[in-house]
């Protein structure tokens, strides 16, 4: 879907560029410079100009190559976490919880990512298992921050949000790379990629990675006395160690045609606690378990131009992904195809349009926390149509978009998510958006046909009276149905003409059969061992959010930059809550960038996150995490033209402090000030 | 730093290097011959993206043997037909197959610092080294499109093929 990112494409920061000391006789423009003198004119500090300002009717927010390179992000949420709008927590060594406008988790089902077109979005449990995606990091391009709905492009599931990972076209990064890294959390890594010109018009690169990561600490105080002394017995460690190599080839097919070939495969080996419910006192332990996952993908997208107002576009790709685990194991193989053609008809109509379908066939390992009614193999085919036309109202200043996306998906038949965006520039340096979109979250499997036994209440509590244990069980429903968003949302872009910048979105959600449980029955046939007291999935919530959130960039210098990132989010959720609606209410993120000669470059950034509550589904009151604060450091030194050595600090000046309790089955862990030292070769 | 004829004198506005790409291709304007070219009242120069407006800017009633240059932006590729060179920056590598396609057969200097460009079906791909800026140069797509480079250009190429 070229023409749906380029139409997305932010640009909103003030231009890295360089800009260059010319040199000559007389005060002069570089017209005035012969071709030989244009060659000897050095590039030595950043530009001034500003990046026009996005056209884009949506929030949107880049990270570029260079922001990973400068900050030295060792992993994709890591790059997500100064986002404005986007909540990042790390809930322990291995696992984050990302999300955009409330309802994160560590099952976050309201955000599809993608990386290249290929979706990272696990439907077993309706999330993205962050700890499984990953690249080289040096060899992204940009990721693309959608906020709010893009069901109508890119499908069910982009309910508030779409993270798009793009990695760059093998010509770009031709030659060697390696990196050697070493820390107190980022124990040791190191990475290598070598690409090169194959043939005229083919160009290609391979990489290899490892990593091992120290665990977080946990700390008895963050739970009651009863369950630390348990999981001192058992241990707490959670570190763990993944590897990773993939590579990608790109091929020009005459004139006209392109074609790209990717694949990766990975493997992780983790250690982590999970608390599950026992039918003995006292009713809950907390085993240290190993966990491995696998993967692997292979990709191929085809472009072919028509004319030259028309373009098709052909990606299909195969995903397997295995995790064994003694809870939440599955094995999946995914296949994908999708068709989209790009037409700009007259000079009025931009056209998209295209369907896809994939097909999924997962299996879920039963066991006696998590378990399906039938043992078998689930799968799963899901067929799609989209549909954008963006009209040019005035030529240059006023942009209507309509898109709508129809899927049809097993569980809930079909679904309809449209969208109306309009786009205004009044003047060269303000424009002015509005959006008006509806999207759905289809159910997870486990949602539609699995038990989950979420605790077990002791006999003799407050909330179970009786003599025996009552175990509590979340059941599948094949009748819960989609959960729906009606998202109203604006946004106002300005740039000053070199130094200032500003991207400003405000939104209102409605959201409605947002997920509930309904108690369908107590199971006593298992007396006088247990009862089980079960509760269906429903789809009886509702509620609604809205906020704020901008992005500021000052140019205070030609090698000075500042940039502040804010968000506020107020939440109203009615019913039980079985999903951490809930924002924090304020993020802040203030980074100041500063390149003290060619060579050095300096970076600092200042995060706050306001306290956030996640729910517990045994306990009546939700789990909270108190406010944070957190500065990161980073250096780069480019000792010689092959060589760059850089320094970075984590969450420091704040002491040790938990990001998030997990909502499932997790004990909760301290994120601590941390350290690395990275050596980058370019040859 | 040897540049020839001029001492080390910083400009007391300095441009950033978007300014020094469109003076390139300003250059590469100056020494290239389009079929016909004694029957053209102006040399057009294009672009395609808001970012290079600035820069291109500049260019407008600039001269080259008499004519004068007329810079344009594009917004949809089939309006590069009157153009004599297209600049494409590397923002919009998605376009190239379209643009490709639409000026097989036509008189256009394609300019882009897109890496590949020339190895893609482009005629002089612009980037930079340690700094300083150099070019390819796709001799035989300058060729096969009717056009003639100047042996001043080149000479000063990287590579030329």
């Amino acid at each position: 879907m070229r023409l749906a990112s380029r139409l997305l494409t932010a640009g909103f920061i003030l231009s890295s560029s360089a800009l260059p000391s010319v040199v000559s006789a007389d005060e002069t423009t570089p017209f005035d410079l012969s071709l030989q003198q244009l060659l000897e004119t050095e590039v030595t500090s950043v530009s001034k100009q500003a990046e026009p300002l996005s056209n884009a009717a949506a929030a949107v927010y880049v990270i570029t190559a260079e922001e990973i390179r400068q900050r030295g992000f060792r992993s994709i949420p890591q790059a997500l976490r100064d986002v404005p709008g986007l909540h990042v927590a790390q809930i322990d060594s291995q696992k984050w919880a990302v999300s955009s406008r409330g309802f994160n988790g560590r099952y976050n089902n309201k955000m599809l990512v993608l990386m290249d077109g290929r979706s990272l979005y696990s439907p077993e449990f309706s999330g993205v298992y962050w700890e499984m995606q990953d690249t080289l990091m040096a060899d992204i391009e940009r990721i693309e921050v959608i906020r709010g709905p893009g069901a109508a492009i890119w499908g069910a599931n982009a309910v508030n949000g779409v993270i798009n990972i793009m990695t760059k076209h093998s010509a770009e990064t031709l030659g060697g790379y390696a990196e050697l890294g070493t820390g107190d959390y980022q124990q040791g890594f190191a990475g290598f990629r070598y690409g090169g010109r194959l043939a005229d018009g083919v160009s290609g690169r391979a990489f290899i990675k490892a990593f091992k990561r120290d665990e977080l600490t946990f700390d008895s105080q963050d739970v009651d006395a009863a369950a630390a002394t348990q999981i001192r017995d058992a241990g707490s460690d959670n570190d763990w160690w993944s590897q990773h190599a993939g590579g990608r080839l790109d091929i020009n097919l005459g004139a006209s045609a392109s074609l790209m070939l990717s694949g990766a495969a990975y493997e992780s080996q983790m250690t982590q606690s999970v608390a599950i419910p026992t039918l003995d006192a006292p009713f809950q332990a907390y085993p240290n378990i190993d966990s491995d996952s696998r993967g692997w993908h292979l990709l191929a997208d085809y472009s072919k131009a028509l004319s030259a107002s028309s373009q098709f576009n052909l990606k299909t790709y195969i995903d397997h992904a295995k995790r064994d685990e003694r809870l939440f194991g599955f094995s999946r193989d995914s296949f994908e195809i999708e068709f989209s053609h790009e037409w700009e008809a007259g000079k009025r109509h931009d056209l998209l349009w295209g369907m896809s379908y994939r097909h999924i066939n997962n299996s879920l390992t039963t066991n006696p926390i998590v378990f399906g009614t039938d043992s078998s193999n689930e799968a799963t085919n899901l067929w799609s149509l989209f549909v954008q036309d963006q009209i040019t109202l005035q030529p240059d200043a006023l942009w209507l978009t309509l898109a709508a996306r129809f899927e049809h998906h097993p569980y809930v038949d079909f679904e309809w998510q449209p969208t109306l965006r309009l786009s205004w520039q009044p003047h060269q340096q303000h424009r002015l958006w509005t959006a008006v979109s509806r999207a759905v979250r289809t159910p997870s499997l486990v949602e539609n046909d699995y038990q989950i036994n979420v605790g077990n209440l002791a006999p003799m509590s407050t909330f179970n009276p009786g003599p025996v244990v009552n175990r509590l069980n979340l059941l599948g429903n094949s009748a819960y149905d989609s959960e729906e968003i009606k998202s109203f949302e604006a946004g106002y872009r300005y740039s000053s003409e070199d130094q200032f910048s500003l991207d400003t979105a405000v939104f209102y959600n409605d959201y409605d059969h947002l997920r509930s449980f309904h108690m369908a029955e107590v199971d006593t046939s298992n007396l006088p061992a247990f009862i089980s007291t079960r509760s269906a999935f429903a789809n009886q919530a509702e509620g609604y959010n809205y906020g704020l959130e901008l992005s500021a960039n000052w140019l205070i210098a030609d090698n000075f930059k500042l940039r502040l990132n804010y968000a506020l989010t107020r939440s109203h959720f009615k019913g039980g809550q079985t999903q951490n609606t809930d924002a924090p209410e304020q993020i802040a993120a203030l980074t100041a960038n500063w390149q003290l000669n060619p060579e050095l470059d300096f970076n600092a950034t200042w995060r706050y996150v306001d306290s956030s509550d996640s729910i517990d589904p045994v306990q009546v009151s939700n789990q909270s995490v108190a406010a944070y604060h957190g500065v990161d450091l980073g250096i780069n030194w480019q000792i010689s033209k092959q060589v760059i050595l850089s320094a970075h600090g984590r969450n420091l000046f704040y002491g040790s402090h938990i990001e998030y309790k997990s909502e499932l089955f997790s004990i909760p862990y301290r994120v601590e000030p941390s350290f690395f030292a990275k050596l980058t070769v370019a040859f | 730093m040897g540049v020839s004829g001029g001492s080390v004198v910083a400009v007391a506005e300095a441009p950033d290097s978007r300014s020094l790409i469109a003076a390139l291709n300003y250059n590469f304007a100056k020494y290239a011959h389009w079929p016909r070219d004694e029957e053209q009242q102006s040399i057009h120069l294009c672009f395609f993206t808001e970012r290079f407006k600035q820069s291109f800017a500049g260019l407008q009633d600039k001269a080259i043997f008499n004519k004068p240059v007329k810079v344009r932006q594009l917004s949809q590729i089939e309006q590069s037909r009157d153009c004599h060179l297209v600049y494409i920056d590397r923002s919009e590598r998605s376009l190239l197959r379209r643009l490709f396609l639409f000026l097989q057969d036509k008189p256009v200097l394609t300019v882009s610092d897109i890496t590949g460009f020339s190895d893609e079906g482009g005629m002089i791909e612009i980037f930079r080294v340690n700094n300083k800026f150099r070019f390819k140069v796709n001799q035989s797509r300058i060729e096969s499109a009717r056009l003639k480079m100047s042996s001043q250009v080149l000479k000063l190429a990287v590579e030329v093929k």
